[in-house]
């Protein structure tokens, strides 16, 4: 079993295709939440937002945005949901990232709606300064994450073997583990604690 | 959607909680923020760590934004996921945006919405239904689309 998806960007899965440049493919969902779901690919086989480089999450969201435009204007829906599974956890149910654009109606039965949790200040608090910190500086439009082409989960110039690799870690599960251990020695650049955590994530991808 | 796309300068013209954050006249809880965009919790959270990516310039939705606030937005965006598994041990996240009412737009400020999630977290809220659609539904679907989309994309890189 290969990546669906890859399948559908190389052309021997068919589907009802949207759009597709260099960086992404679109194509309408064949199980749509509401008519005239959108699923949008990167073209390369990247399992999670994080895996994409800055200048791709740029492309691709920018295309998103226009697609939504375009779906708005030609289905007449009344708005439009944008959404991203990012890990199994948040729903994800293809090892190969997508992003959804949802068009709505006020009687589609659909609702994202959510019940608050209810934290107390010094939660809110302690969880502020976490993220904060991680982030880095701010106020000063020098964030402390780099901002290059080099700042995601892999290196660049592993773009060429990637999908051909991570495609085989989705399609025998059982050597997932080693693909990813061999992944992870090749990407000395980028090898943190952190990033090896994120690659945990890759494996338990179906 | 029936607002004007225009929106006064004035922030409490507006009556835009988001642009009063923006311009310190209302407070919130930032974790990040640069040039373009600001970062801060969601004082109703999905879960713990939810954070609102909500840019400085006003638009009403997204659709409205420039191409470079809505690339670079997404760009913090992931790393505001990224921090999230980091510093709270999430183990992924769902990132989402509503543009119009219909679709759960609360406020009309384009925001991003980075929600950190756990496994078992037994947050259904991003879950979509799975219908089924015949091949020529489909199809007149795809004509009708494909023919905006030529307005707004050139194939080709960008």
């Amino acid at each position: 079993m290969t990546c669906e998806y890859c399948d559908i960007i190389s052309g021997k899965k068919k589907t009802a295709n949207i759009y597709a440049d260099d960086v992404c493919t679109a194509f309408l969902s064949e199980q749509p939440a509401t008519i005239g779901h959108i699923i949008v690919i990167p073209n390369n086989h990247l399992p999670i937002i994080e895996a994409l480089d800055n200048n791709t999450t740029y492309h691709i969201f920018r295309v998103v945005n226009k697609l939504s435009i375009a779906v708005f204007e030609s289905i007449k829906c009344e708005g439009t949901n944008l959404i991203v599974h990012n890990g199994v956890d948040a729903g994800q149910d293809q090892p190969h990232l997508s992003i959804n654009i949802v068009p709505r109606n006020p009687d589609d039965g659909l609702s994202f709606d959510w019940e608050p949790k209810h934290l107390t200040q010094q939660e809110m608090t302690t969880i502020e300064m976490k993220i904060k910190q991680e982030m880095g500086p701010y106020e000063t439009g020098r964030p402390k994450w780099n901002t290059t082409e080099k700042d995601h989960i892999g290196a660049e110039e592993k773009k060429d073997a990637g999908p051909a690799t991570a495609v085989e870690s989705a399609g025998t599960g059982k050597s997932v583990g080693q693909d990813d251990d061999k992944h992870k020695t090749e990407k000395q650049e980028t090898k943190t604690p952190e990033e090896s955590y994120l690659l945990k994530q890759l494996r338990r991808m179906p | 959607m029936t607002a004007p796309l225009s929106s006064p300068a004035n922030a409490e013209e507006r009556d835009c909680i988001f642009c009063q954050i923006v311009e310190e006249k209302a407070s919130a809880k930032k974790v990040y923020e640069d040039e373009k965009c600001l970062a801060i919790l969601d004082i109703n959270p999905a879960n713990p760590g939810h954070v609102l990516v909500i840019s400085k310039n006003h638009y009403d939705i997204m659709q409205l934004a420039t191409d470079d606030d809505v690339g670079h937005m997404f760009n913090v965006a992931k790393q505001i996921s990224k921090a999230q598994i980091r510093s709270l041990n999430a183990d992924g996240s769902n990132i989402q945006v509503a543009s119009g009412v219909a679709a759960g737009q609360k406020s009309k400020h384009f925001t991003i919405h980075v929600v950190p999630r756990k496994r078992g977290d037994g947050l259904r809220s991003y879950d979509l239904p799975k219908n089924q659609i015949g091949p020529e539904d489909q199809e007149k679907l795809r004509q009708a689309i494909i023919s905006k989309v030529d307005e707004y994309l050139h194939k080709g890189s960008d």
